[in-house]
């Protein structure tokens, strides 16, 4: 009977089922921090160029803009490996979920502002323009970095292969 | 208390690459300086170019930080489709540009080539210095200013580069003048040099 509670219980929300299944969150892992390492590449090689970016949205005084670029560049790329690799999978996830929240927060000071720039999101070479249509983005890929905070389980992850390793000899 | 502790090595993650940037930039030969440098007066002259007929005049202290909004007290110059498509205008549009209205007419090469003669009402902006001017542009150029950048001649890129950058910071009326200083000195058209006899 118990067993068959558990099972009524699971199959009653599929969708549930489907958002913690362990493959499931690995695809949304691997999409994250490629999609971050992707985005971060440029502006590793050429953080000035971010740093006018950074500039354009006129929220920081503009001495802080090229530390601001630097920090900001790499700390996308990091989280990005980490989670490709997943290595301390559910900390990337939160850096990537804190990094996403702050791009959100700015993009969203630009419409009220009335700003109209370049959001500067991936790469170097622009394209896109702040507007609700990234917000809504930025809520997806927010929303993406949860499911893997809260329901990582180091599934094809380099940290668990390496402690299983390291268990086994 | 799982979320928050994720949240705190979400932080410490940050600061990690943080620590790796500063020493990743302080060992490139490109690096870039920690803190910007920030001249106070970005330009000597206002970011605003004045008609040819005005040249000799005074540079007019409209507004606060000496912008001109586009348009005020002269009729709005505004470029057309395909100008805006093709990125760029003749020598004799911009001719018409400069006595039709007020335009944001950028001079990208050195400041020692601006010094020695320059197109009339031309701003300098260096690219190659471009990171000290990022705060002027930034903040006396209006975004809907029409922005022309040039620089020596058709073989040069530092008008191109300038107005990308310029795109890039929201800026969505700019063009080149791909001729340049060499053409526009050529036809002798309005300029303005400190040693107007040399």
């Amino acid at each position: 009977m118990g067993t068959n509670t558990t099972t009524t219980l699971q199959g009653s929300n599929p969708l549930t089922a489907i958002l913690t299944h362990k493959a499931f969150v690995l695809v949304l892992r691997v999409f994250l921090g490629a999609l971050f390492v992707y985005s971060s590449a440029d502006k590793v090689l050429d953080p000035e160029r971010f740093a006018i970016a950074a500039r354009a949205y006129k929220l920081l005084p503009v001495s802080f803009t090229n530390l601001f670029a630097l920090v900001l560049s790499w700390s996308e790329m990091l989280a990005g490996i980490m989670l490709l690799f997943g290595v301390q999978t559910r900390k990337a996830a939160a850096a990537v979920f804190l990094l996403l929240v702050m791009f959100t927060i700015a993009i969203a000071t630009t419409i009220v502002r009335g700003l109209a720039i370049d959001c500067g999101c991936f790469s170097n070479e622009g394209g896109s323009q702040t507007g609700y249509l990234l917000i809504l983005r930025n809520i997806f890929l927010i929303t993406a970095s949860l499911i893997v905070m809260r329901f990582e389980t180091g599934f094809l992850g380099l940290s668990r292969i390496v402690s299983r390793k390291t268990g086994n000899s | 208390m799982k979320f928050v502790e994720n949240l705190m090595g979400g932080i410490l993650i940050i600061l990690a690459a943080g620590v790796i940037a500063i020493a990743q930039n302080a060992v490139r030969d490109d690096k870039i300086p920690l803190i910007p440098k920030v001249p106070a007066p970005v330009s000597e002259k206002p970011y605003t170019s004045r008609s040819p007929s005005e040249s000799s005049a005074p540079a007019p202290v409209q507004s606060v930080g000496g912008v001109v909004p586009v348009g005020e007290g002269t009729p709005p110059v505004l470029l057309t489709d395909e100008e805006l498509a093709s990125g760029e205008v003749s020598r004799e549009r911009l001719k018409g540009l400069l006595e039709g209205g007020r335009i944001v007419l950028i001079d990208a090469r050195a400041a020692g080539e601006y010094e020695t003669g320059h197109i009339a009402g031309a701003i300098s902006v260096p690219y190659q210095a471009l990171a000290e001017h990022y705060d002027g542009l930034i903040q006396k150029v209006p975004l809907d200013a029409v922005i022309v950048c040039y620089c020596r001649s058709v073989t040069c890129d530092d008008s191109e580069n300038l107005a990308r950058e310029m795109k890039f910071m929201g800026h969505k009326n700019v063009v080149t003048y791909k001729g340049g200083w060499d053409e526009w000195s050529q036809a002798g058209y309005p300029m303005e040099s400190p040693n107007p006899g040399e």
